[in-house]
């Protein structure tokens, strides 16, 4: 064992230095670093303190080697002279490279202006398109909400009905397609303050950033603090015009997708609606309990425990694969609503439509913020800024049926502990195809089959084996792992 | 042997040096192309595969969190996402790794104890299954610790152990078949 050990430590690949130098020059040329911090009261502190010490340092070598020398000592050892020196140097040396660092980090700055200027006149444009949808509207009424997700709403004669306008959909002149029969309860108008806010706070930035290359260098520490806090609100103005585009992109894609497709294969599943390239898949339990009848609704509690559960068939020995599994009986859909502030107790509600004749809650996936790999965070009650949770359900449903249910996302606003809510109709062109999904959702959804439906008939190695290699994805999860243990498990029995 | 760099430090540095981009890039880039190599059998596109996942760290770097997951934890999910997609576009089922490919860098005393051996393990390694070899490679050419591997990999510490003690416990076997044959 312990050769094996030592050869797979120390196994290595030859690799061509001219592939590796030309990756490294590729690797320089897009690099861009990250700003420091500025300048803190402490930092300056440390640079004295450093001064300070070292000053003491030759102050104390001095008067001890002075000492030394006058007790007659036969060695003599001049350090004052070397501890000075290498102090002084390297404090030189820092305070240089800071200097230079911040430098560059300006020039960078500068550069990346351009840039900024070209995305805040977009955000701006896209604001400005929101207002003029508004005016047009009849009565407009604006959501009690700060998510720019629901941005506007018009009611009807009568009130019973309103007009649903994602800001996303306004943008693409498609928002008379979400009428729907739904109540807001409360309304006010903190879209448009925080529009205008977002509309005044890019405005002073710029003002800020063309007077900033004419000033003095005293006074560019303070400048650059500035800068730094006009670009995190770039950044935020950034990410939100980011999120518009993805919301676009996926209300065009599910205009695109069509008609709410079968389940022939798992490949062809539906799913809605699942933006993120990343995320986690939790499944209840006691998921197989919880069937029910379409009347009785899920509890707002039911779906906060999922948020915080850790466990499922897929994190444990629960999952118990014992038959075969027919995956053509399983539809499934999801809902999703996408908020963009920090929830406190977040309660979802979700009711459906006669169109659904059972329904079985399953479970959720938290899809986290664009560009992150994956996400490791629980919920704990708590969302956060762009968590997207989604619920899965699986159902008995009416295929035809133009809507299905609505779902009903309340929560605390955490400055103003007020309750907000958000709505959402659950609608057939709402889909999304599984293979577009994060893979660790599609591992946990296929788990979650084969926990749910083998256990009709004893299992074979083969039988688990062609799930293995058929179904769960290339990237190997908990799943895999306990399937691996079983088949060892299973040919050692046999053995 | 190679000395384990602490990545995830290195990771922080070069968010904002240069010299610690090129520290980094020293480090990773055996690490990469290890990665990649033995899992294709073309090297040109080893080679682009490496030289994309070097790029795409770099780039991304600013947003690595050293307070969620070691550095190693995350590179590894970026380089295993771009071979999945790269499956993916070109249609072909993962292959499996190649590992006659792999050397030795031992002493020359080491090497002669272990070059009658090496053939062997060569072979035991290819039929121990792919998901214990990736363990076992990641164990020991990523020098990643359990933890970071569980992170990776999404699955517990102990599996994690579990399975890094019955890959090795199953080599041994296949050797010791191998040699009483």
């Amino acid at each position: 064992m312990k050769r094996i050990d030592k050869y797979l430590r120390s196994i290595s690949i030859t690799y061509s230095n001219e592939h590796r130098d030309k990756v490294k020059d590729l690797v320089n040329k897009v690099y861009v670093p990250v700003k420091k911090e500025s300048p803190s009261p402490f930092r300056i502190l440390n640079y004295s303190l450093a001064g300070a010490f070292s000053l003491l340092l030759v102050i104390g070598i001095s008067f001890y080697s002075f000492r030394f020398f006058s007790s007659g000592g036969s060695v003599a050892v001049n350090h004052e002279t070397d501890f000075s020196m290498v102090d002084t140097e390297s404090d030189d040396m820092d305070i240089s490279d800071k200097r230079k660092d911040f430098e560059k980090e300006l020039e960078v700055a500068e550069d990346r202006k351009v840039e900024r200027t070209r995305l805040e006149e977009k955000t701006m444009e896209s604001y400005d398109m929101v207002y003029d949808h508004v005016e047009e509207m009849d009565e407009p009424v604006i959501v009690e909400s700060s998510s720019p997700d629901l941005y506007a709403m018009s009611h009807s004669d009568d009130g019973s009905a309103l007009t649903t306008g994602r800001r996303s959909a306004f943008l693409s002149n498609r928002y008379t397609e979400r009428i729907e029969s739904q109540k807001i309860t409360t309304s006010n108008n903190d879209e448009i303050s925080h529009s205008l806010s977002m509309r005044k706070k890019t405005r002073n930035r710029t003002l800020q950033e063309q007077s900033f290359s004419s000033k003095e260098e005293g006074d560019m520490l303070e400048q650059y603090d500035s800068m730094r806090k006009t670009d995190n609100a770039y950044n935020n103005a950034y990410r939100q015009n980011q999120y518009v585009e993805t919301q676009n992109r996926i209300f065009n894609s599910r205009q695109a997708t069509g008609d709410f497709i079968s389940s022939e294969s798992y490949n062809t599943v539906v799913l809605y609606p699942n933006a993120a390239t990343s995320g986690f898949f939790k499944i209840q339990s006691d998921s197989k309990t919880i069937i029910r009848d379409a009347s009785d609704p899920v509890h707002p509690e039911e779906i906060v425990n999922y948020f915080g559960s850790s466990s499922g068939p897929l994190s444990g020995e629960q999952l118990q694969i014992e038959g075969t599994f027919d995956i053509e009986q399983v539809s499934i859909f999801m809902i999703s609503i996408v908020p963009q502030v920090e929830m406190i107790n977040p309660k979802l509600t979700v009711s459906f439509t006669e169109s659904v004749k059972k329904y079985q809650l399953v479970g959720y996936e938290l899809s986290d913020s664009p560009g992150k790999e994956t996400s490791e965070e629980t919920v704990e009650n708590r969302l956060k800024q762009h968590d997207t949770p989604v619920i899965l359900f699986k159902v008995d449903m009416d295929f035809n049926a133009d809507s299905f249910g609505s779902a009903e996302l309340t929560w605390e606003e955490p400055t103003t502990r007020s309750e907000r809510v958000i709505r959402q109709e659950i609608v057939s062109s709402q889909v999304k195809n599984l293979e577009n999904t994060s893979p660790v959702f599609r591992n946990a959804l296929l788990g979650y089959m084969v926990a749910d439906h083998v256990q009709k008939q004893s299992y074979s190695p083969v039988e688990i084996t062609e799930y293995k290699d058929n179904f769960v994805d290339t990237v190997d999860r908990e799943s895999e792992a306990e399937i691996e243990i079983l088949l060892d498990t299973l040919e050692q029995n046999m053995e | 042997m190679r000395k384990r760099v602490n990545l995830t430090k290195l990771a922080e540095k070069a968010r904002s040096s240069q010299q610690a981009v090129n520290l980094l890039f020293d480090a990773i880039y055996p690490i990469i192309w290890h990665y990649f190599r033995v899992r294709l059998n073309s090297e040109e596109d080893a080679q682009d595969l490496t030289q994309n996942a070097c790029i795409k760290i770099v780039q991304n770097l600013e947003r690595y969190d050293s307070r969620k997951a070691a550095f190693t934890t995350w590179m590894y999910r970026i380089i295993h996402n771009l071979l999945v997609d790269f499956f993916k576009k070109k249609q072909l089922p993962l292959s499996d790794m190649d590992y006659n490919i792999l050397e030795g860098t031992e002493s020359p005393v080491d090497s002669v104890l272990l070059s009658e051996e090496r053939e062997r393990i060569k072979e035991a390694m290819e039929n121990i299954g792919d998901r214990q070899r990736e363990i076992l490679e990641m164990r020991y050419f990523f020098q990643m610790k359990n933890k970071e591997i569980a992170a990776a990999l999404e699955i517990k510490e102990k599996t994690v152990s579990s399975l890094i003690n019955r890959a090795l416990q199953k080599l041994q076997l296949l050797l010791t078949e191998g040699s009483t044959a």
